[in-house]
């Protein structure tokens, strides 16, 4: 895991957003009626899957540098 | 002697004979289709993994259609049988029957019956085939290049986007419209699990149609990769990359994550998730006999019910839909459109790139694992022989293959809700 702990910042923020994006999407959008919902829904499912996202983009920025070394 | 007790012994013929004209030449032609898929699949122009076993099926299961004593008869069509009905049926499988007793009854007589109800019917099967596409992928391309893989993946979903209006204003309600409409998504299993959850009564038609044109993607993407890219670009070389590699370590840890939040956004397509990020953190964790087994039996074996199972509910009288000539024709649309959508994806791709990038790698966005991303690299290297495109085509392949499974999600979470 030590190529995970080094690049702990995209890990952590990554997996902190998706899970943001989960409680919009699961948990507060099912509170709201009409639009709202679908947006909130949709937001946070974008959401959510923006931060697996970058985690990738973290994992891509270690390659590129430790090919740069 | 009489010619009636002749004609007992004979049932599969005497049967044939004693149906409507629609299924006396709806049995004869799928027994000679089913003939056609095994002449295919040995000579490697469909997957013979899949259609050697559905093709036998298909012909078998129409021509041993044959009269049920009227115990089984009440059983199969879950109503009382009058004295002297002649009721037909095979000794194979009955997939619409749904109470219990009648189940249990059928359980004990056809002999593909316990596959059907405890493996088929409630996806375990697909499930099965998806857990060891998650043993052969590597998500280290998708984590390598995550821009270029996830566009091209989401440019390769315009037919799983585009043919749900079309297949509603054709006729199809939401649920049989969004299950079509996974064709264009080209991975079988989903199709499978949509279709299951959303349309259960469509399920045979729907599923038969996207893995017999699942068969022909290996056949026609070539195609349309020649049609829609001068021969030129096909030949263009892509830039070197550094040779760092992603480790197993980060691969396993997003396997764990990415399971995680798509489980709890989608819980409709866990089961789904779960078997494919099961294989990958298999794979990553290093667990070589537990590789060894869902590479082998498992993938094999579920691929060879699964093939087995599909032709067998190609029973005329089970497959002859008035939807079918409609879910046909959907079906080619959703790929075709899926494969331009890839290749559209691909030649954004070559213009932000400043013409690095080659378009073909977009047809690898269609998550067919690996046979769109293998010819995508054949028709390369037709054009130039030393041009390796195969690890960027992996990652949209792979990409394709999440984003597949998350437009399951999608549809499976909201067509619900749609009134």
């Amino acid at each position: 895991m030590k190529n995970v702990a080094s690049n702990a910042r995209f890990w952590i923020a990554g997996t902190a957003i998706a899970l943001a994006g989960v409680v919009v999407a699961r948990a507060v959008a099912p509170l709201v009626d009409g639009s709202d919902r679908i947006v909130l829904t949709v937001g946070g499912q974008l959401l959510a899957l923006g931060g697996l996202f970058l985690i990738c983009l973290g994992v891509r920025r270690r390659i590129k540098a430790a090919a740069k070394e | 002697m009489h010619l009636h007790d002749l004609l007992n012994i004979f049932q599969g013929v005497t049967s044939l004979f004693d149906s409507s004209w629609p299924i006396l030449l709806g049995r004869i032609t799928l027994m000679l289709l089913g003939m056609v898929l095994v002449y295919l699949g040995k000579k490697g122009i469909l997957e013979p993994l899949l259609m050697i076993p559905m093709g036998i099926g298909m012909s078998a299961v129409n021509a041993g259609v044959l009269f049920l004593d009227p115990v089984t008869a009440a059983a199969v069509t879950e109503a009382p049988v009058a004295t002297g009905v002649a009721t037909h049926g095979t000794l194979m499988m009955a997939p619409l029957v749904q109470k219990t007793d009648n189940l249990m009854y059928i359980l004990q007589i056809d002999f593909l019956q316990p596959i059907y109800t405890f493996a088929f019917s409630n996806g375990l099967i697909a499930c099965l085939v998806f857990m060891g596409i998650g043993v052969l992928l590597d998500v280290g391309f998708v984590l390598a290049r995550p821009f270029l893989s996830m566009f091209l993946a989401l440019c390769a979903e315009l037919g799983t986007v585009a043919t749900f209006p079309i297949a509603v204003a054709m006729g199809l309600n939401y649920r049989e419209a969004a299950s079509i409409a996974m064709v264009g998504g080209a991975d079988g299993p989903m199709v499978l699990f949509t279709s299951l959850t959303l349309a259960k009564e469509l399920f045979v038609p729907i599923t038969v149609v996207a893995y017999l044109y699942l068969g022909l993607t290996y056949g026609g993407y070539p195609y349309l990769i020649r049609a829609l890219v001068p021969a030129k670009l096909r030949g263009l070389k892509m830039p070197p990359h550094p040779i760092v590699k992603v480790t197993s370590d980060e691969k396993l840890a997003f396997a764990v994550v990415g399971c995680t939040v798509l489980c709890l956004l989608f819980p409709s397509a866990a089961p789904l998730f779960l078997s494919l990020f099961v294989g990958v953190a298999v794979r990553e964790a290093g667990l070589s006999y537990f590789v060894a087994f869902i590479d082998g039996p498992v993938l094999y074996g579920a691929t060879m019910f699964l093939g087995l199972l599909l032709g067998v509910l190609c029973e005329a009288s089970t497959i002859l839909n008035p939807k079918v000539l409609i879910l046909l024709v959907l079906g080619i649309l959703a790929l075709l459109l899926s494969g331009i959508g890839g290749i559209i994806g691909g030649y954004l791709a070559y213009f932000f790139s400043g013409r690095k990038i080659n378009p073909v790698i977009g047809i690898a966005g269609v998550s067919c694992v690996p046979s769109t991303a293998k010819v995508a690299q054949k028709e390369v290297s037709k054009v130039t022989a030393d041009s390796i495109i195969l690890p960027e085509a992996l990652g949209a392949n792979i990409s394709g293959v999440i984003t597949t499974a998350i437009l399951t999600g999608i549809y499976v979470t909201i067509i619900p809700l749609l009134k």
